[in-house]
Order: C-alpha cells, then structure tokens, then sequence
C-alpha cells in the first residue's frame, strides 16, 4: 500500500474529515446561508405583529447576505474545522492518523475549496429559492436569477463598442472563495490564538508593504513604463487580442496565487509538530 | 536505547527531563535535533501511514469531540487495521463508562478511559502513553492495571510514563529513568532486584543508597551483594537512582 496516496485510505479519511467538518461547522454553515430566510421570517412577524401586513425586502438585502454569509464562511471556516490542529490534544491526535500528508492536505483542501463553498452555496440559494416560490410578492426573486441578470446587464454595458467580453461569473467566484479560504486556512495553522484577527492583522500588514513598494516603482518610472507599455499594445493589439491577453494573464495569476497557497498549506501540514 | 516487543515499559523521570519529549519523538510528533529514532526501519517523523497505522499516542490530556463516543470510534478506528469495535465497546464496559454518550459531555475521567478503551482496541504494535492514570478515580487505575495486562497483545510494546508510580507498580517491567538528555536507568525487575536490595526492616543501614521512614520501619536501598531476593518499589528505586547517578549508571551498565 502507496505511503503518499491510496484511494481506500484517502477515502476513509475524506468521509472521516467532511463527519468532522459537519459536527463542527455545519449548524454555522446553515445559520449563515439560510440567514435571509430566517431573518426575512423575523422581519414578516414583526410586520405582522406590529402594522398588520407583510413587509418587502428587495434583492439588495439578498445580494448583502450572500456577501457576508460568503465573507463569514471564509473567514471563520477554517478555524472552526481545523483551528485545533495547532493546540496539542487534538493536534497530536490529527497528526497521528494513519493517513498521509497528502492525503489529509488534499482532504483539507477539498473540504475548504469546494465542500464548504458548495455547500454553502447550495443552501443559500435552495432557501433563497423556496422563499422567493413561496412569496414572490414579499420576498421578491429567487437571488440566483437577479445576480444572472445584473451580470448580464454589465456584460451588455461593456460589449457596446464591440468588443467580446465575456466573464465567468461562478469561476470568479469560486477561485476568490477559494483563494481567501486558503489564506485563512494558512492563518489558523500557524496563529495559536486568534487566528482570524491575527490573519486579517498580517493582510493588512502586507497590503500596506505592497502598497508602498508599489508606490515607490510607480514614481521611479513604473508608471511611464506601464503607459509606454498600454499604448504599444493598444497599436499592435486589436482590443479582442487585448482581452485575451488581460484574460491568460488574470488566470495565470490566479492558478500562481492558488497554487502557491496550497503549496504552503501542505507545508505547514507537513511540518506540524506537537 | 532499545525498546523489544512483549515488554510494559514504565518511564520515570522528575518534571521536565523530556518524558513527554520522549514518547512525541518516538511517535513521530516532533523532529530529532540529534540522533536518529529507527521504528521497523522507518523514521516517525515522517509519519508514513504503513508505520503509523501501527503507533497509538495518547497524549496526557485529551480533547474531546463532539459526537457519540461509539460513532467516534467507529469513524476513527476504520484508519488501524487491528481496531476491533467489539474490543472497544468491552474495555469501554471494564471501566464501567458508557459509550454511547456524546465525549463533549463526559468528565475528564471518563474521556481519558474512553481514549485508553480506543488505543488498546486499535491492537496496535506500539503503544505511547503519557501519564495514563492523570485523571482517574481510585476504582479505575485499579481497572487501567487489570484492562492494560488483559489487552496488551503479546508482541507489542507499550511504554507509559509517569509520575504515579504507584498506579502502574506491578504492570511496569523494564523500567526507565531519565535524567536531563540521558538515560539514567533502562532495566527489567529481575535485573535491579539481583543488583539492589530493598530493605523493608526497621535497623537503618549506613550503607543505604537511599532511606525513607515508613509506618514501622523503613525503606531502604542497598546494593545487593548477598544475592538475597527482594520486592522492588519503584518509588524508593527513583529516589535512589536520583541520589547516586554514577553509581546507579556504573551499575546498570551493559557494556
């Protein structure tokens, strides 16, 4: 039996690490997704109670909730699920199941990268659904198609002067959860104690170092570099070409960012000691 | 330092000589800064499932998870290929703690033996435990003793550390103590009864290595030159060895 991957073993352990996932996180995972409904039920009662007749909520609210719900589910995720690796009673116990690293890495990532988001996900817009089924005169629209229909708006906006753009909403979305679980996933394993803080603290600290340095080529000829640079491409490029070249370049920074943060991650779970 | 399969290894040592350090070096928790550790020909900090899988470390306090103890033992057995629920469940009935009882609310006591319950049914080849008895009432240190020789499988060895050497006294055989980086003792019974006398009389002998008054005499150390047999207590033998290490080293040496 492989020492790095087996199928049975790995197998074992995902459904071992999703069990794990759901006692901890998934009443807060359900808390946070079904949070329109429940405070869209609250709103209604209150209505009831105290004017007579249902209130309307608009799909503003609804788009506000999928963003905090999402921001929430990012932030706090993973030190709810794998934030006790780094004390040492449950950390030594983790450490010593017989699986591999790359198996508890791959597991960890697939259940923070895809698990949780579809999940999360999954009952937002389910809920979000059966609300706007239910009462469509109060709750309004099923969120999913209004998101649809505002991208579809912009994408009209932006194709004016001819120029095909098309923009995959959903792989946005899923490689920047992703990418911000990962850095929050990297954030727990290393802090002891408050680990999200401490996260967003180191963000904002490297968020002001880029800053500067950024700053500092910019007045140092960056800036006429980047000029020269737009107006060549602008002569030698037709504005389609100049799309896919943004294109190739934003998913290659996206493949090297989430590349490099699960590349940290199996390093740290590789390193973990107790 | 060799540790041999079929042998309940008690390490003894005051607080910070590095027992624990010891058993999480052995079970692969932490990285050697110097020396090597060979389990099966495998090193344990690389932590490779076909050696794990034949490790449990039970660490001296231990966390809880939120669900029944059987579906915890269950989801968490599947990753040793000796883990029998069976075994689980009749150890778990030994310390009279129910499993089916969610671990997030069980005493301390009773978590700790639900831990033990697990290691013992995981049949693994090696077992680490560190202060085992932390934790259990008077009832249960006398089960933990009865369980631990019941179902430690022959060939597997087991090594606890302690302080209460009065809750592993006649379970433990070779007994190891540890000074700050060295070893100071690693001998079986037989072989520190045939070269230390433990003198239980009420004369106090000036050649003692080590004295100590009890209830109607005294108990005392001394090296055995008669040959004469004796019960050995562990508590006196620690004190002892920690009084004349050179002595104890010279006289243990296998060289």
């Amino acid at each position: 039996m492989s020492n790095v991957f087996n199928l049975k073993r790995f197998g074992n352990y995902f459904a071992y690490d999703c069990r794990r996932a759901w006692n901890l996180f998934g009443l807060t995972l359900i808390l946070a997704a079904l949070a329109p409904v429940i405070i869209f039920i609250i709103q209604q009662l209150f209505s009831l109670i105290l004017d007579g007749h249902m209130s309307e909520t608009n799909v503003g609210v609804h788009l506000g909730f999928l963003a905090v719900g999402a921001a929430v589910i990012v932030m706090i995720a993973p030190s709810t699920i794998y934030g006790s690796l780094t004390e040492k009673k449950s950390g030594s116990s983790w450490l010593m199941i017989p699986a591999s690293s790359f198996e508890k890495w791959l597991s960890m990532s697939l259940v923070l990268t895809i698990v949780i988001i579809a999940a999360f996900c999954l009952v937002f817009f389910a809920g979000d659904g059966l609300m706007s089924l239910l009462f469509p005169g109060t709750y309004g629209s099923w969120t999913a198609s209004e998101i649809s229909s505002i991208y579809s708006k912009y994408l009209n906006a932006l194709n004016t002067n001819e120029m095909p753009i098309t923009i995959n909403f959903p792989a946005l979305l899923f490689t920047g959860m992703a990418e911000w679980v990962l850095v929050f996933a990297i954030g727990a394993l290393y802090f002891k104690r408050a680990k999200i803080a401490k996260t967003i603290l180191v963000l904002i600290g490297l968020s002001l170092i880029l800053g500067i340095i950024i700053s500092f080529i910019m007045v140092h000829g960056g800036a006429d570099f980047i000029r020269n640079l737009v107006e060549k491409l602008e002569i030698e490029l037709d504005p389609g070409k100049l799309i896919t070249s943004f294109n190739v370049v934003l998913n290659i920074r996206t493949l090297i960012v989430l590349g490099g943060l699960l590349a940290w991650l199996f390093f740290r779970i590789k390193t973990l000691k107790h | 330092m060799n540790l041999e399969p079929g042998k309940i290894y008690g390490l003894l040592g005051e607080n910070g000589v590095g027992k624990t350090t010891l058993l999480t070096l052995l079970s692969g928790l932490k990285k050697t800064g110097s020396g090597t550790i060979d389990i099966d020909g495998q090193d344990p900090y690389k932590r490779q499932p076909s050696l794990l899988e034949k490790i449990y470390y039970l660490p001296d306090e231990v966390a809880p998870s939120p669900e029944r103890a059987t579906r915890w033992a269950k989801s968490k057995g599947v990753f040793w290929p000796g883990f029998s629920m069976d075994k689980f469940l009749e150890i778990m009935a030994e310390f009279e703690t129910d499993p089916s009882q969610k671990m997030t609310t069980m005493s301390s006591g009773q978590l700790k033996k639900t831990y033990i319950s697990f290691a013992l049914a995981c049949n693994p080849e090696y077992i680490f435990m560190d202060e085992p008895t932390n934790g259990l009432d008077i009832p249960s240190k006398a089960q933990f003793r009865q369980t631990i020789l019941r179902h430690t499988s022959m060939d597997a060895v087991l090594v606890i550390s302690t302080h209460q050497v009065r809750d592993l006294e006649n379970i433990i055989d070779p007994i190891i103590i540890l000074d700050r980086r060295e070893v100071l003792l690693n001998a079986s019974l037989e072989e520190i009864s045939r070269k230390l006398y433990f003198d239980y009389g009420n004369v106090l002998l000036p050649e003692s290595l080590y004295s100590e008054q009890l209830p109607g005499g005294f108990i005392q150390v001394v090296q055995n030159t008669t040959g004469q047999e004796s019960k050995v207590n562990i508590e006196a033998l620690f004190n002892a060895v920690h009084k004349n290490k050179e002595l104890v080293k010279t006289l243990f040496s296998h060289e």
